[in-house]
């Protein structure tokens, strides 16, 4: 067994170990410091490490491209999300080390998710990362109040216990049909069966759970109401990283089955149906994080519409869109962290005259927000057409029809941020912000990856496709 | 109809019989015992030594009402005392009292014995809220505060022995130990500390059972009788019954496990009589030690739990594991 | 009346009697307005389950549902419950009209769907035995095939334990009898 293969894992549980012998005491300095050393190097052992191929722990666990791809990028999403939650001024002081714990050990289960091949080990890291962001979600200082955040918390945990268990459900049947817990057996059993009903039903219901991570439609209910009650640096981690996994779990069940007609119109509906509620809804908003939560459900409903043509180039361009996702996101939510003063909400009116108060801010925001919104150059636009020419090749001209209709109503409200930043004038703060060093540089990353996303795909797009035929 | 059913049938109505019994002459034990440290008499009066006193007193509390208080939950009111019954006898199912002398043997005795009397709370709990009393709330708190923290120590140790003997089934664990050096509470080989495993154990069952000097959800003079304090007739009644159970319950697997079970040490009688006297010896103790020593603090009773016992446990099991691999 | 009174037929009852635990249990759970008989419910409902376990000859597994699931999740459960709650009054609420219909329907539909989902599906007998589910094989498999899911989940516990200690200190510390230093 190489070492060398779980390398990042057992840097990031390093790194975990010495948190938990500091919380402790109320260091949070130094366990901030800690975790922050942790993400780096986890991020630094599985880039360079995404090459390395083999099979752990009985079968269990495989490392290949795909999931050292999946694996740097959560790695990375983690770093930035502690670099510019600086002090992190929204957590309750007191249990901050803690908290710190609890993001380096979700980061951990996510990255075993997307490395697992065995029902139980997909399980196991599914629930260590959920426990974890739980558990983040109640922490948020109570300087602004208590209800909010406790109600996040409830929420997130009751719906993500409820999708959970309709995996479990899933689980027990494709255990009854192939009487096996890996995936390699399963893949290898499956497809002769997938004409029995319990088989689809199965299946269906472990995709439920990494549809209720991405919150797509019917499992959308939280969104809203955590991304609202959640600290900002909270959200920033919540609303990227798990996407990821999610993600790259979708990936590996679709990938299971043959395409049957009736799974791939189910995901078209749940897409479409995304993309309205998310989109239509987010019309509304005045609190910018909670108008980032509907967004999120409109994209999801845009990844999903690459998983469902059930080819490689769609599961490859899903993962180019989702890289460009999680860029843009952090762009924002790291704005979002530093205009809040002391942890707060930030309404969209908050915004007004940033451009005056920190230039480099409020180009971050309004790069991201175009980005988001679809226009190109961004990743936001070339993801969004690429999905859609995959879909359309895939012939579902219903459902790229209302994905480009969708497309537009989503420009108004990302703009009218763009407008709120640049054109309002400021006021209640006028004062200019003070961004760190290390803002400065992941917000200077940020924008190039958001530039460099939308005007070279091929490249990442050659290196998803040969990720998935490296791991199918 | 099966020989089989007619044996199980046999054994559970011998079973049934034996924890009535048995309940019923160990509060004379207990009378007679306590009588006799405080340098009284005791019972006297009904029967020679008023061994018919336990019969009487049967007799009285099965013809008296059961009542049931106003604003008591009625379902859960009466389905306590049943649920402290039901585990109980439960448990009596795989105790060998000597080699053939077992209801059913189990492979998974052990575990078995531990899966039901962890019910056993479940029953205090709601015997204690459905009462709508408040000592019989605070009773059946403490009851589970104290349960949950000397269940920790207490598998750990049967963890330990479990490692040694490499069986779960209590005939096979009795088999391995045919004269007293060979009892495991002197197999100083498996691990130095055995007599301090065994006194680990005995404390723990002491605890689990809410003995004196642990009997704090039962402290009549701050909680009236604690969670039964609304219970009459047979509804105290079972409650009591299934306590000693549970004592004798602890004591058999105390024996079972370190003092040789059914095994003869000097070939005198037939093995299920040495079984019945280890058990009454060790029951003897466990009365006695009540009318010893005083009632100890709540705090003093959980610190005793989570600071010395699991500690020098968890360090046994350790201990044990490095004998088993070295020698 | 002589079958079922061979070991085989008391078998059958003894099956039936632990699936009507099973469902009676959950339906005292789901509709129950009291929370703590809610509990018992759950309590009988998994006892029940321990009993199907038995009889899909895994013994050890159903010793440890009981042990486990009755034993302490069941009690932690209820003693939440006790802590938590002063004695309610009988105020649960109920949907009414359209949800209660909505619900109703949704409800019905889902049953009805699971259930041809299950009959309509040829379930195949496994091939092979994997093993005997003896407490060996159980320790060999704990150990290898499923040994990183093994210590993953005392991570999973590590932070469960630690998170609600975290959150829970914080309640008391806003009180008013704060101590400092």
């Amino acid at each position: 067994m190489n070492i060398m293969l779980f390398a990042p894992e057992l840097f990031l549980l390093l790194g975990a170990l010495i948190v938990f012998l500091l919380s402790l005491s109320d260091d949070h300095n130094s366990a901030r410091n800690v975790a922050l050393a942790a993400g780096f190097g986890a991020l630094i052992l599985s880039a360079s490490g995404v090459n390395l191929s083999g099979m752990m722990f009985g079968g269990a666990y495989s490392v290949d491209l795909f999931s050292q791809l999946f694996k740097t990028m959560i790695t990375a999403g983690m770093t930035a999300v502690l670099i510019f939650g600086g002090r992190h001024q929204g957590i309750e002081k007191r249990v901050r080390p803690e908290y710190y714990l609890c993001l380096i050990l979700s980061t951990l289960g996510l990255m075993m998710l997307v490395s697992s091949v065995d029902l139980v080990a997909i399980f196991v890291s599914l629930e260590l990362s959920s426990f974890s962001l739980y558990l983040m979600l109640p922490m948020r200082s109570t300087e602004h109040g208590l209800r909010i955040q406790m109600e996040a918390g409830i929420k997130y945990m009751l719906f993500g216990v409820m999708a959970t268990g309709i995996m479990l459900f899933g689980m027990s049947y494709i255990f009854g049909l192939t009487g096996s817990t890996s995936l390699t057996a399963i893949t290898a059993k499956l497809p002769a069966l997938i004409h029995e009903p319990a088989a689809v039903v199965g299946i269906v219901m472990i995709l439920c759970v990494f549809m209720f991570k991405l919150a797509i439609f019917p499992f959308h209910f939280w969104v809203s109401d955590a991304y609202e009650g959640g600290a900002n640096e909270t959200t920033a981690f919540l609303a990227t990283v798990p996407k990821l996994a999610g993600v790259a779990m979708l990936i590996r069940i679709v990938n299971l089955i043959n395409p049957s007609e009736a799974i791939i119109n189910f995901m078209a509906i749940l897409a479409v149906c995304s993309m309205f509620y998310g989109n239509l809804c987010a019309l509304r908003q005045t609190d910018f994080k909670r108008m980032m939560g509907f967004s999120a459900v409109a994209h999801a409903g845009f990844v999903l519409l690459g998983i469902l043509t059930f080819k490689e180039a769609g599961y490859a361009t899903s993962i180019y869109y989702i890289l460009g996702y999680l860029v843009m996101n952090l762009a924002c939510f790291m704005v979002i962290c530093k205009v809040s003063k002391s942890g707060e909400n930030v309404p969209i009116a908050g915004l007004a005259g940033l451009y005056k108060r920190s230039p480099l801010l409020a180009f971050t925001m309004g790069l991201s927000m175009f980005a988001l919104a679809g226009i190109p150059p961004f990743a936001g636009f070339m993801g969004e057409f690429l999905l859609l020419a995959g879909a359309m090749q895939a012939g579902h001209l219903t459902v790229v029809i209302l994905g480009a209709l969708n497309a537009a109503i989503a420009i108004y409200y990302y703009l009218s941020v763009v407008k709120v930043t640049y054109c309002n004038e400021p006021e209640v703060d006028t004062e200019p912000i003070r961004v760190d060093i290390g803002t400065k540089a992941v917000s200077l990353v940020l924008i190039s990856a958001i530039i460099f996303i939308g005007i070279y795909p091929a490249a990442l797009l050659d290196m998803a496709s040969t990720a998935l035929r490296l791991a199918f | 109809m099966d020989s089989e059913i007619i044996r199980v049938i046999a054994f559970l109505v011998g079973v049934i019989a034996f924890a009535a019994l048995n309940a019923a002459y160990l509060v004379w034990l207990e009378r007679k015992e306590a009588a006799h440290i405080q340098r009284r008499i005791g019972p006297k009066e009904v029967g020679p030594f008023g061994l018919l006193q336990p019969m009487v007193d049967g007799i009285k509390l099965m013809t008296k009402q059961i009542l049931i208080p106003d604003g008591v939950d009625p379902i859960l009111f009466r389905l306590a005392p049943i649920l402290a019954m039901i585990p109980a006898i439960m448990c009596f199912v795989t105790i060998p009292f000597s080699q053939e002398l077992v209801a059913r043997n189990i492979n998974l005795g052990l575990l078995m014995i531990f899966a039901f009397a962890s019910i056993n709370v479940l029953a205090l709990l709601l015997g204690g809220w459905a009462s709508a009393n408040k000592y019989a709330v605070i009773s059946a708190a403490r009851a589970v505060a104290q349960n949950v923290a000397y269940e920790i120590p207490m598998l750990i140790t049967v963890i330990t022995m479990v490692m040694i003997t490499g069986t779960l089934n209590l005939n096979d664990i009795v088999a391995q130990q045919p004269n007293i050096s060979q009892w495991y509470i002197f197999r100083f080989s498996a691990s130095p500390l055995m007599p301090v495993a065994f006194l680990i154990f005995f404390v723990c069952s002491l605890a689990e059972t809410n003995r004196a000097p642990f009997d704090l959800s039962e402290a009549e003079s701050e909680l009236v009788a604690g969670f039964h304090t609304e219970y009459s007739s047979m509804g105290f009644g079972l409650f009591f019954m299934g306590e000693y159970a549970n004592i004798v319950i602890g004591s058999s697997l105390a024996v079972i496990l370190f003092l040789g079970g059914w095994q003869d040490p000097f070939g005198l009688f037939p093995g299920v009589w040495w079984f019945l006297i280890k058990l009454y010896c060790l029951i003897f103790t466990v009365i006695w030690i009540r009318w010893t020593y005083p009632r100890t603090q709540f705090y003093g009773l959980l610190n005793l739990s989570w600071k010395i016992l699991i500690p020098i446990s968890l360090f046994n099991l350790l201990l044990t594991a490095g004998f088993l691999k070295v020698f | 009346m002589n079958q079922l009174l061979t070991a085989q037929g008391l078998g059958g009852v003894v099956f039936l009697a632990v699936s009507a635990a099973v469902v009676i249990g959950a339906l005292i759970a789901v509709n129950s307005k009291r929370l703590i008989r809610a509990v018992t419910g759950l309590c009988l409902c998994l006892i029940g389950v321990a009993g199907l376990y038995y009889f899909l000859n895994s013994p050890f597994l159903a010793l440890m549902e009981i042990l486990i699931y009755v034993g302490a999740v069941g009690v932690s459960i209820a003693f939440a419950v006790m802590l938590a709650e002063p004695r309610q009054e009988e105020k649960g609420t109920r949907a009414t009209g359209l949800g209660a219909l909505f619900g109703f329907i949704g409800g019905a539909l889902l049953t009805w769907g699971l259930i041809k989902a299950g009959l309509s599906t040829h379930w195949q007998r496994a091939a092979e035995k994997i093993n005997d589910g003896s407490m060996l094989q159980l320790g060999k498999s704990l150990l290898t095939t499923y040994g990183m899911v093994f210590e993953l989940i005392s991570l999973v516990l590590l932070i469960a334990i630690i998170g609600s200690l975290a959150l829970g200190k914080r309640g008391r510390s806003n009180g008013p009898g704060k101590i400092s230093g």
